[in-house]
């Protein structure tokens, strides 16, 4: 209510009283006057209720009492009122005492009063209680100091401001460990000095700040440079900052050290890269194996139909014969005999197949005996016989006194099986085979005056299904060489093809004197 | 190839395998037909070459050196007068198809049955 300025119908008198009821009435404000030397003369409501004074208590003392004992010694009361007579007005903000001995914080404003001819009679003092402004401000200044504290100490986030031109204007913990600035070095310096030299030619740095500033906020992630000219893969984050009054203060700039994540991710991706090559490798080897398989199987039927075939006609012709009541005993002996071979030729196969399958199984066991191995290898060549016969010779140099612990028919396998492997695939060569101990070990070969085997095929023979042949027309199920693959290692040797093609193909195995799994364990063999 | 009805036929076996070959030498023997017998195509091919007055052939489809399937592509390369020749397949285990396939006249199926066998030399046989 502005009194002064409307019009009112009442006396000067009136209005005198008025106002002294309007002053002793405001209770949120301490209203009172004192004389030239700060005397108080009247008190009001407000001031009662701000200071806990009653009247009587304050009138005549000086103002001076609600001042700090401190704020006295210094005469600052005095001063403050020297100084309203001068400049017409003192105002301050500070802590004052009420009767209580409890503070709040003053707005205190004091005003030279004259009388209606012009002389200093006295002073105006309006108080107000802005304690909990003051609380107020004081709890955000305690939270931003927080904040600061915060930021400053974050260790894995550069954290820094930028003023408006992007010059460095604070510097956290973990902007010094990312770029390796001190913050003296580094404040009022410009954030360029983090790009390389590429970036800086291409003004990015000057982009950023006006993208940050047209659209509030800049992200980026690329390299950045350190103190001492190293690179780091950063995520960066621009945010343009306001003032009050919406005009642009400066920048934050968050940046993060990806370098790891990088690395990490790279690491990932050769892995993933590893990996879809292994599978594909993967993939094509088993593509290969059923390819095999299927060949195999074409490969089994037809070598099982063979002698199948020449059994059912021997048989027919054999029926035939008496039908006709022709005969001629002689023929049947012999027919009879080539009969018996196919079926020997057709157990053999069935065999390998059965072993196969044991094989497989894991289920192929072995009997390890003491046995001289010049006669376990006349039994072999017995039971080769005819094939032997008809080629064109085999030279044997056999230690008579070679002796071990080994599988009998397994052993007997191996050799059989590398011998008709020469004759069949080295028709017509001649086949020399050694046999001798070395050390505690007895090594063999099989030597044969063939084609050999192509080098592609070396590094396979020893696999299920593959044929030495090139020609899959030569029969043969392809398991020969697996098997004795297989009771070699059964032996706890090794068995390896030696020789390059067109010089014939040697086949060498080395098994320990004694095979017994007990004595294996302690006597692994190294290279051939 | 002869017209005359006191021809006897004469057959050509290509076919790898030892025992079969022999029983069947043995059985066309004693059907009154003359046979010979070859280890594979390549050597099946020389001798038409030579000589190709043959009725019949019986062709394996698996053996060394020249398959059954070779040998029919050079077969169809031989003059035209010997492309009128039947030849039979034996296969183990292919498809009833892979005769037509080859261009051959029919096939027999392993285990081969004999019974088959005359059936199809009677074919050639003058009437």
């Amino acid at each position: 209510m502005d009194v002064n300025s409307t019009p009112s119908p009442s006396s000067p008198t009136e209005n005198k009283f008025l106002h002294r009821l309007l002053v002793d009435a405001a209770t949120d404000y301490a209203i009172y006057a004192i004389d030239t030397q700060g005397n108080i003369l009247t008190w009001n409501k407000g001031a009662e209720l701000l200071k806990g004074y009653k009247t009587e208590e304050v009138i005549g003392r000086n103002f001076s009492m609600f001042y700090s004992e401190e704020d006295r010694l210094r005469q600052h009361p005095q001063s403050e009122l020297k100084q309203a007579l001068e400049k017409g007005r003192y105002e301050e903000e500070s802590w004052r005492t009420r009767k209580d001995g409890t503070k709040f914080w003053a707005n205190v404003i004091i005003t030279p009063l004259r009388n209606p001819s012009g002389e200093h009679i006295g002073f105006a003092k309006v108080t107000r209680d802005l304690t909990e402004r003051k609380k107020a401000e004081l709890a955000m200044a305690a939270e931003e100091q927080k904040f600061r504290v915060l930021v400053e100490t974050v260790k894995d986030y550069a954290i820094l401001m930028l003023d408006k031109n992007g010059n460095v204007t604070s510097w956290n913990e973990g902007a010094r460990r990312f770029k390796g600035y001190e913050a003296q070095e580094i404040i009022g310096q410009h954030f360029s000095k983090f790009y390389p030299p590429e970036d800086i030619r291409a003004k990015k740095p000057e982009m950023e700040l006006e993208v940050a500033q047209n659209i509030g906020r800049f992200e980026d992630e690329g390299w950045r440079v350190r103190k001492d000219g190293s690179r780091f893969w950063a995520n960066v984050i621009i945010t343009a900052l306001y003032d009050n009054q919406g005009e642009l203060a400066g920048f934050s700039k968050v940046t993060r050290d990806l370098s790891e994540r990088r690395k990490a991710e790279e690491d990932l991706r050769i892995a993933y890269a590893g990996l879809e090559i292994r599978i594909q490798q993967k993939t094509a080897q088993l593509e290969e194996a059923l390819r095999a398989r299927d060949e195999f199987l074409s490969i089994a039927s037809h070598e099982l139909k063979t002698p199948v075939t020449g059994l059912k006609m021997q048989v027919q012709l054999t029926k035939m014969r008496l039908n006709k009541g022709v005969v001629d005993i002689e023929k049947q002996i012999q027919a009879l005999t080539s009969a018996e071979a196919q079926i020997d030729r057709l157990t053999r196969l069935i065999d390998d197949l059965l072993d196969i399958s044991r094989i497989q199984a894991g289920k192929l066991s072995y009997h390890f005996e003491k046995l001289n191995f010049a006669l376990l290898y006349n039994e072999v060549l017995e039971s080769l016989g005819g094939p032997l016969a008809a080629s064109a010779g085999l030279s044997s140099f056999i230690d008579e006194e070679l002796e071990g612990y080994w599988d009998r028919v397994r052993l007997g396998q191996v050799l059989v099986n590398l011998i008709s492997n020469a004759l069949k695939y080295a028709p017509g060569s001649k086949i020399v085979v050694f046999a001798k101990q070395d050390g505690p070990y007895a090594l063999i070969s099989v030597q044969d005056y063939g084609p050999g085997i192509a080098l592609e095929k070396r590094g396979k023979i020893f696999e299920r299904f593959e044929r030495l042949g090139q020609d899959r027309n030569v029969g043969g199920l392809g398991l020969g060489l697996y098997i004795c693959k297989q009771i070699i290692t059964a032996h706890g040797g090794r068995i390896e093809m030696k020789n390059s093609p067109g010089q014939g193909a040697t086949f060498v195995f080395k098994i320990p004197l004694d095979a017994r799994p007990e004595s294996v364990a302690q006597l692994p063999v190294g290279s051939l | 190839m002869s017209e005359s009805p006191l021809h006897t036929p004469r057959v050509m076996i290509v076919e790898d395998d030892e025992f079969i070959r022999e029983i069947l030498m043995d059985f066309l023997l004693e059907e009154g037909v003359q046979a010979e017998a070859f280890e594979n195509g390549k050597l099946a091919l020389t001798q038409l070459n030579r000589d190709y007055g043959y009725d019949l052939i019986f062709l394996d489809m698996q053996m060394p050196v020249m398959d059954g399937r070779e040998f029919m592509k050079e077969f169809k390369k031989l003059p035209e007068k010997m492309q009128t020749m039947p030849v039979y397949l034996f296969s183990a285990n292919s498809k009833d198809e892979l005769y037509k396939e080859l261009g051959c006249t029919g096939y027999a199926k392993k285990p081969i049955d004999l019974l088959t066998i005359r059936q199809i030399v009677n074919s050639v046989r003058p009437a």
